[in-house]
């Protein structure tokens, strides 16, 4: 099918839900901006009644079903958005950092949500773009690194972190030392280098060619002043792996407006 | 100190509000949004006056009504001006812009503020007041003493800026419709107040309420001031005696405005209403 | 889901977007007061400036219809003409057009929604009018009557659908042009006085708006007694021109908002908020 030249067509097989987002009337209830919604893709009000009432229950809504939504929190707003995009059961449903500022505890509901609703339908396919690495690795099969327009990488999460298997992948914690950036970077056994600072101390992820390595850093960090509170070898993340292809740190990314 | 310190946030709200007023309303740089709202507008509100009388009225435009209608009509433009300039910025910010919530989160003089908003309207009203003058005197006949004004008459106008006030604490806790609040009660006013027929022409019930209403002593003393001619039913009211009610009343609405709006503020506040979007 | 026809769609998509108009818009009590209390205050006092030129009783009754039908016009303005651009800074229109149902169903929903609040609205303030200012009209010909008024809403609600997309563009310019479009409107199409007044050349052109026809011709049919000296023109004639307002105005909205989705689309404008 062509996006562009039938736009209607591809209409009927996608669904789309945003984070933050505040769609809806306000004056009226959860269940009839959904039911309202629903009617926008020709359902039958029966079973789009039905199937509203199922998806609320599972987001954990269903005593809420009546409230008007200017009432509802932006937690409970994004449970609704959830329910209206799967209300159709779309074949192709495009998620744009859905879990944008929820709280822990709604967020993972939604995660949950979405891994069984795929777990049940293999033939359907979501879309998610986001920042929240953890969220593409839970959720995706396939994860695209893009940065500043360009896919730097695009594989299954799992090959993506087995890829840097062989490399040696390190977190310090490290007190008395503001910037570690003239001890570390640039470095010929560095090959990534990514810092953040907490109140009493900075945080340093490294990627390094090999364990043998780690003698040398320390001793550089230790002459620049710097006094090591912990150190712990990690297993590879998506984190990582996006530290890797892109260059940079992945607050860096988001600053200059990276994603995956 | 602390006086000074919420002395100075006042006066630092009013500026920011002011000035935010002036970039939302009056886009300068576009003559048409100007003439829309300085020219168009009030134009059309006086010709179906005009019409009204042209047509209807013994006498047409020689009518010894006219030109008391056709100034109170003129006049009447800073009623909606003030009170919806005032009351929509809640509309506007709660609604369209999202920023109400953060008006209320930021160390800012709500009540300066929401003035600061309505200065921007008033002006823009100021030049369609003084277009619909000229027009009155250079086109139909209407006797402005532009050189004699009365000016101690004129300053009863800050009563207006507490009426938005009290409106605003109105809308705070009511939702959006056609018509804005503002907008809404100024029609009412445009009936009770004496604005385009003597006042004696209401029922004596619905007169006794527009004689309750300081707005209807602030269009007789502006008729004054620029007509220089009483109207039938103040006659007997002197400008002294005309200048102390408004005063009075400006300090009574005062009170009142500011008593409704701390009211409205907490209803809204407990039910969670600075952020709403009541669209339909 | 894709064995749904495009016409079942069309028409759910209508009901689902009347649904918030009709039961949303009663939701507020508050719209009692600002819907009919505040128009029938507006519509006093225009009664009370005929009183005090003492008009012909007749003018009272032109006055009260005018103001019932302001209702629709305002309507159409400000729940029809920006709604789009609303439904924009909200966040909806980016639903409605993921959605594979068609943006002119979305429309003909807000405006039967709005059409059936208003006219509850309308006729509040007609009788309560009636009452208040012993305005007696002579019905003499319903079925007219009838087409006149129905053909008047088709007509309006299809130029609000069509300025609807035309303001999709315009950002906030749009909420000044329907503020430009108020009072104008109400001298130009005659709201408190026969529009013939204007004389023939700005009757003509103000013709172009179906509410000028729609309540010329209604003041014909229910005020029988000023037909000679006041109208503008026979009110079959104008029921006509109504009839042909409505088809080319529903046309229009149709093409324009095609064009201005594409463009719209094309130059990425429609999740632009905050314009």
């Amino acid at each position: 099918m062509d996006v562009a030249a039938d736009p209607k067509g591809v209409r009927r097989h996608i669904g789309m839900v945003s984070g933050g987002e505040t769609s809806g009337y306000g004056l009226l209830t959860i269940e009839e901006n959904l039911w309202m919604f629903s009617q926008f893709y020709g359902m039958d009000t029966r079973a789009a009644k039905a199937r509203i009432k199922e998806l609320l229950v599972v987001v954990g809504l269903s005593d809420r079903s009546r409230t008007r939504i200017y009432h509802l929190s932006t937690g409970m707003r994004q449970k609704m958005n959830f329910v209206r995009g799967f209300l159709t059961d779309p074949e192709i449903l495009f998620l744009d950092e859905p879990t944008l500022g929820l709280d822990v505890q709604t967020a993972r509901t939604l995660r949950g949500f979405v891994s069984n609703w795929l777990a049940e339908r293999r033939d359907r396919t979501i879309l998610l773009t986001t920042h929240a690495m953890h969220e593409a690795d839970e959720l995706c099969g396939r994860v695209a690194i893009i940065d500043k327009g360009r896919i730097l990488a695009c594989d299954a999460p799992a090959v993506l972190k087995r890829g840097l298997q062989s490399e040696a992948i390190f977190r310090l914690r490290i007190a008395d030392l503001a910037d570690a950036h003239a001890a570390v970077a640039g470095r010929a056994d560095v090959s990534r280098f990514a810092q953040t600072a907490h109140d009493e101390h900075i945080e340093v992820d490294l990627i390094l060619s090999s364990d043998a390595a780690l003698t040398d850093v320390l001793s550089s960090l230790q002459a620049a002043g710097g006094r090591l509170l912990s150190l712990e070898k990690r297993e590879p993340t998506l984190e990582d792996v996006f530290l890797h292809v892109v260059g940079h740190g992945f607050e860096d990314a988001q600053r200059e407006g990276g994603g995956t | 100190m602390r006086a000074n310190g919420s002395r100075s946030e006042a006066l630092r709200s009013l500026r920011v509000a002011a000035w935010l007023g002036w970039q939302i309303e009056s886009n300068w740089a576009d003559p048409f949004v100007f003439a829309i709202y300085s020219l168009v507008k009030p134009l059309a509100g006086a010709l179906i006056l005009v019409f009204m009388y042209a047509v209807i009225a013994k006498g047409g435009l020689q009518s010894p009504l006219f030109p008391g209608v056709f100034v109170g009509n003129a006049l009447f433009i800073y009623v909606p001006a003030v009170l919806a300039g005032i009351s929509w910025t809640i509309i506007d910010d709660r609604e369209h812009y999202g920023m109400l919530k953060y008006v209320y989160t930021a160390p800012v003089n709500v009540l300066t503020y929401l003035v600061g908003r309505g200065v921007a309207k008033t002006m823009v009203a100021t030049i369609a007041v003084v277009m619909m003058l000229l027009l009155g005197t250079l086109a139909l006949g209407v006797p402005i003493r532009f050189g004699g004004i009365d000016w101690p008459l004129v300053l009863g106008s800050a009563m207006l800026a507490f009426f938005g006030i009290l409106l605003g604490g109105v809308t705070l806790v009511t939702a959006r419709h056609n018509y804005g609040v503002g907008e809404a009660v100024a029609g009412g006013l445009y009936l009770l107040c004496g604005v385009v027929f003597p006042l004696d022409t209401l029922p004596s019930w619905l007169s006794s309420i527009g004689r309750a209403i300081p707005i209807t002593y602030w269009v007789e003393a502006m008729r004054r001031a620029l007509l220089g001619e009483r109207t039938a039913l103040f006659s007997g009211l002197s400008n002294g005696a005309l200048v102390a009610i408004l005063a009075g009343s400006t300090v009574v609405l005062a009170v009142l405005a500011v008593l409704v709006f701390r009211l409205a503020e907490r209803r809204a506040r407990a039910k969670g209403l600075l952020d709403m979007q009541m669209m339909y | 889901m894709r064995s749904r026809s495009a016409w079942t769609i069309f028409w759910r998509t209508v009901l689902g977007r009347a649904y918030p108009r009709i039961i949303g818009a009663q939701r507020e009590k508050s719209w009692v007061f600002f819907e009919i209390f505040l128009p029938l205050l507006q519509v006093t006092a225009y009664v009370y400036i005929y009183r005090a030129i003492e008009a012909p009783p007749e003018f009272i009754g032109f006055v009260v219809l005018g103001g019932a039908m302001s209702a629709y016009w305002l309507n159409v303005l400000w729940s029809m003409a920006s709604q789009l651009y609303w439904e924009k800074e909200t966040g909806n229109l980016e639903l409605y057009i993921v959605a594979p149902t068609s943006r002119m169903a979305i429309l003909l929903g807000m405006a039967l929604g709005g059409m059936f609040a208003t006219t509850l609205r309308a006729i509040a303030v007609i009788t309560i009018g009636m009452l208040l200012f012993h305005v007696s009209m002579t019905v003499r010909n319903v079925p007219v009557l009838l087409g006149v008024f129905l053909t008047t809403l088709v007509a309006l609600y299809g130029l609000g659908m069509l300025l609807s997309s035309l303001f999709l563009l315009f950002g906030r310019e749009a909420w000044h042009l329907s503020n430009l479009l108020q009072e104008p409107v109400s001298l130009v199409s005659g709201f408190y006085f026969p529009v013939r007044a204007l004389g023939q050349v700005v009757a003509a052109a103000a013709s172009i708006l179906p509410i000028t026809l729609g309540l010329d011709a209604m003041r014909q049919l229910l005020f029988p007694a000023m037909l000679g000296d006041l109208r503008f023109l026979p009110a079959e004639v104008e029921l006509g021109i109504l009839a042909g307002l409505a088809v080319l105005f529903l046309i229009l909205a149709r093409r324009a908002l095609a064009y201005f989705e594409t463009l719209a689309r094309r130059e990425g404008r429609l999740s632009i908020r905050g314009q």
